[in-house]
């Protein structure tokens, strides 16, 4: 291709017909849809906002005002004198414990390794644990042992003396049970028992420090704190000192292990990410933009002439015509053989069975064996009979008088065409 | 609207300042900077929608040849134009160079040649152009489609012709010899010539060798003026390959080497394509004329999925002569049930006329008789045999309606419909 200057045209050609369609165009059809989607976009911002405070709320928090929060409890504790801290962390609860302070401590995520657990069964004068899970109760109460929940939503009674219990008359009895298993030790006390010696709140006394184990967290959520007798129980056992540590542990006090990949890569491979990702986008943009529509063409069907010997060849082989199959073999056979001969296309085949055998020197009934009476009984056969058919033309033509030495089987398929010819101008005329 | 490649680039490059800054905010800045580039560039570059087209109409040409077409793009806009365009050829057209690259100052005109090969028989076209106009930096592009309709017809090839030059020789043979041939009521007086020794005592003219103090002989030439009819079949049949050929396209071949043989031997050359209706039909053209129309109005002719009503086809014979004809019918010969509408027709035919039925043979099914190694092959070589017993019946029935048959491979049919037609000549049967 080359580009020559032309000369001016002399007057201006008429406007051409421009089939893309104008950005003005395209964006008038589009406007809808464009608003549509900002419109959810906005939408939906504004509901993620939204919920994303409530969602946020932790089970038992001192400041949720949801229905499996605990900021009832904490509100009228600190309305009646007491100091409470929310503690997020470990490290919090220990700056905030003193040697009188009441530690509650509800680790509904098991985030608490044994050895911190340790550490928090020393922190404080009275540690309060709400529905603690096996590895808690095996580090901070090793006298009791799980025994199953408690499922009916019936109430349980105290009966005990502690003098936290003894003012309640019933709680909600719903949640995990404890059964003592060291009898032995002193300073265990079980209050709101159920069936088979278990109950529903333990009291370990360790010298001056005690260690109340409670199955239940509806004692202390907003949502069920005002049934039964659980408001009672909550503010005496928690309100018994001046000071309490309303300890939920979270995500800080995971022991921080080797330096996450975050960490470890660069400052800038995010911002690098992303313009590559962009790259990549603009990439599949420039070389999937389409120079122009597609150009269609019709194209003519594609029928091999031969199509149909091909079927008739599969429906022999898969009816197993193998008789059917090698007669139209041998009728071939025996016409060339007929015309090599130089015998009339009207002779019988007899005639050719018998010049056959005259050519080549071999017995009449074995010529007629293979061209007339063997019916092949299995493939092998089939095979055989029509290497014997071949052989058979292959030596008829070898030992013909005068005959070029290459055998005159359509194996030479060059020659065929021109013989078929040959033959109808003979016909023809 | 487009981006380029160089835009890519750009926005890829960003990637070395963030990394020497370690600053995440320069890429929100990169891309920010890269896009209003692009929106700049893609302001300042040249509308493609104000360029008119004019086309030079490359015409006609033979299958296998090149045509070089041009497009004559004129800007009428304000700005130089820098871009490329894309002639919107059918595949097939087998354009040279899709994209290509053009510089317009404002308000001139270029040319752009585009070489065309197409690889098939028939009308090619293009139906639009395609402008792409970069902006000053090449980073963003405007592109607009514009219609604009080209054709180019391709002719069947007729590679033929090569056998064409032997062929006459071999009719200008009949030509002279004539006086030792056989004087049937084919042959027809052509002059007096003094005799040389060898030619035959029979044709001496006593009488004009009485006027003459010298013996004269006559000498003869094939009779003349004699009507050819070639009614090539469009039906269904026809868009069978043989030899990755279409039947069809075999059939133009072979029409075309008979007509340059006849018109050259002096007899006129009527030929039809017909299925249901006539697709194509040229009447009345002789010398460099008919072989020029023949290819013209073969060219757009495809194979319709139709069965040929052959009732239809003494008729048209009729429309086209009402004198003593050679008939050649080029159609499919494949199995009885396939030809039975062209047998019930063939007695009608051959009481006024000649006729030559012509059909391709199938290599492929010559070839599957002789190989037989396997279970599959021999039964593949028994349905081949069968087909050509088919066949063969067929050729047979013909023959005893009085008509001729000629077959053979794609390769060799032309030459063969053309030796058949010598023959028939030779013979005076025209």
């Amino acid at each position: 291709m080359t580009l020559q200057p032309e000369p001016r045209p002399q007057q201006a050609a008429e406007t051409p017909d421009v089939s893309t369609p104008s950005v003005r165009s395209v964006s008038k059809k589009s406007l809808f849809w464009v608003a549509a989607f900002v419109f959810i976009l906005i939408v939906g911002a504004v509901t993620f906002s939204t919920a994303g405070a409530g969602a946020a709320a932790a089970r038992l928090g001192g400041t949720s005002p949801n229905p499996n929060g605990a900021k009832a409890v904490v509100e009228v504790l600190r309305d009646h004198g007491v100091t409470v801290h929310l503690a997020d962390s470990l490290a919090e609860a220990r700056a905030a414990a003193s040697d009188t302070t009441t530690v509650f401590l509800y680790d509904g995520q098991s985030l608490l390794s044994d050895e911190q657990l340790a550490e928090v069964g020393t922190l404080g004068g009275r540690l309060v644990v709400a529905a603690p899970d096996f590895d808690t109760l095996q580090q901070l109460a090793p006298q009791l042992a799980m025994a199953g929940a408690i499922t009916d939503s019936g109430t349980v009674v105290p009966g005990c003396t502690l003098p936290f219990a003894s003012r309640v008359e019933a709680i909600t009895g719903e949640g995990q049970s404890y059964r003592i298993i060291d009898d032995s030790a002193s300073g265990v006390t079980g209050c709101f028992p159920a069936k088979d010696n278990t109950y529903s709140l333990v009291q370990v006394a360790t010298g001056a420090h005690t260690t109340t184990v409670i199955g239940t967290t509806a004692v202390f959520s907003n949502e069920t704190i005002v049934g039964a007798g659980n408001a009672a129980l909550a503010l005496n056992l928690l309100g018994e000192s001046d000071s309490l540590v309303w300890y939920l542990p979270t995500l800080a006090d995971l022991p921080a292990g080797e330096p996450t990949l975050a960490e470890l890569s660069p400052d800038w491979l995010p911002a690098v990410t992303g313009l590559l990702a962009l790259v990549v986008l603009g990439a599949a943009i420039w070389r999937g933009r389409r120079f122009g529509p597609l150009v269609v063409e019709r194209l003519p069907v594609v029928v091999p002439a031969s199509e149909t010997m091909e079927g008739r060849a599969r429906l022999y082989q898969r009816a197993t015509a193998r008789s059917h199959a090698i007669d139209q073999v041998r009728i071939g056979t025996i016409g060339r053989l007929a015309t090599e001969l130089g015998l009339s296309h009207l002779s019988g085949v007899d005639e050719v069975v018998s010049a056959v055998a005259a050519r080549i020197g071999a017995p009449v009934h074995e010529v007629q064996h293979t061209l007339v009476t063997w019916v092949p009984a299995t493939d092998g056969e089939l095979i055989v009979l029509s290497d014997a058919l071949l052989d058979l033309e292959k030596r008829v033509a070898e030992t013909g008088p005068g005959r070029r030495s290459s055998p005159g089987h359509p194996s030479v398929t060059i020659d065929q065409p021109r013989q078929a010819r040959a033959h109808g101008t003979e016909q023809g005329e | 609207m487009a981006l380029t490649g160089r835009f890519v680039l750009l926005l890829a490059l960003g990637v070395l300042p963030i990394v020497f800054f370690g600053e995440p905010v320069i890429m929100l800045l990169w891309l920010l900077g890269s896009v209003l580039l692009g929106a700049l560039d893609l302001a300042l570059a040249a509308s493609p929608r104000r360029v008119t087209i004019e086309r030079g109409q490359p015409g006609r040409l033979r299958l296998g040849e090149s045509v070089q077409t041009e497009l004559l793009l004129t800007n009428t806009g304000t700005r130089r134009l820098r871009g490329l365009v894309r002639d919107g050829w059918e595949p097939s057209a087998g354009a040279s160079g899709v994209r290509v690259p053009v510089r317009i100052p404002a308000g001139e005109r270029r040319r752009v040649e585009v070489h065309l090969t197409p690889f098939r028989r028939g009308e090619r076209r293009t139906r639009h152009v395609t402008i792409r106009s970069l902006g000053p930096l090449g980073l963003w592009a405007r592109q607009a489609t514009i219609a604009s309709t080209g054709v180019v017809r391709v002719l069947p090839p007729f590679n033929s012709r090569k056998h064409l030059p032997s062929r006459l020789a071999r009719l200008q043979e009949l030509d002279g010899a004539t006086a030792v041939m056989v004087r049937g009521q084919g042959t027809e007086f052509d002059s007096l010539r003094e005799y040389v020794r060898g030619d035959d005592v029979r044709s001496i003219d006593w009488r004009a060798t009485a006027r003459r103090n010298d013996v004269m002989v006559r000498t003869w030439r094939p009779e003349r003026d004699r009507r050819v009819v070639i009614v090539i079949d469009s039906g269904r049949t026809s868009a069978a390959r043989v030899d990755n050929e279409p039947r069809i396209d075999t059939a133009f071949e072979s029409s075309l080497l008979l007509a340059a043989l006849a018109d050259r031997a002096g007899d006129r050359v009527d030929t039809i394509v017909f299925d249901r209706r006539v697709r194509a039909r040229v009447q009345g053209a002789s010398g460099a004329n008919l072989l020029s129309r023949m290819v013209d109005a073969m060219a757009p002719v495809e194979p319709e999925l139709l069965e040929t009503d052959w009732a239809q086809v003494p008729a048209q014979v009729r429309q086209v002569t009402s004198q003593r004809a050679l008939v050649v019918l080029m159609t499919a010969i494949d199995t009885a049930q396939s030809a039975r509408g062209l047998l019930s027709v063939l007695p009608q035919l051959t009481r006024k006329h000649t006729v030559l039925v012509v059909s391709v043979s199938d290599p492929d099914v010559l070839a599957a008789t002789g190989h037989r190694e396997s279970l599959d092959e021999v039964y593949r070589a028994a349905a081949a045999e069968r087909a050509q017993l088919d066949v063969a019946r067929v050729s047979q029935a013909i023959r005893q309606l009085g008509a001729d048959v000629v077959t053979g491979s794609p390769a060799d049919l032309p030459p063969a419909v053309a030796d058949r037609y010598i023959a028939l000549k030779a013979a005076g049967r025209l």
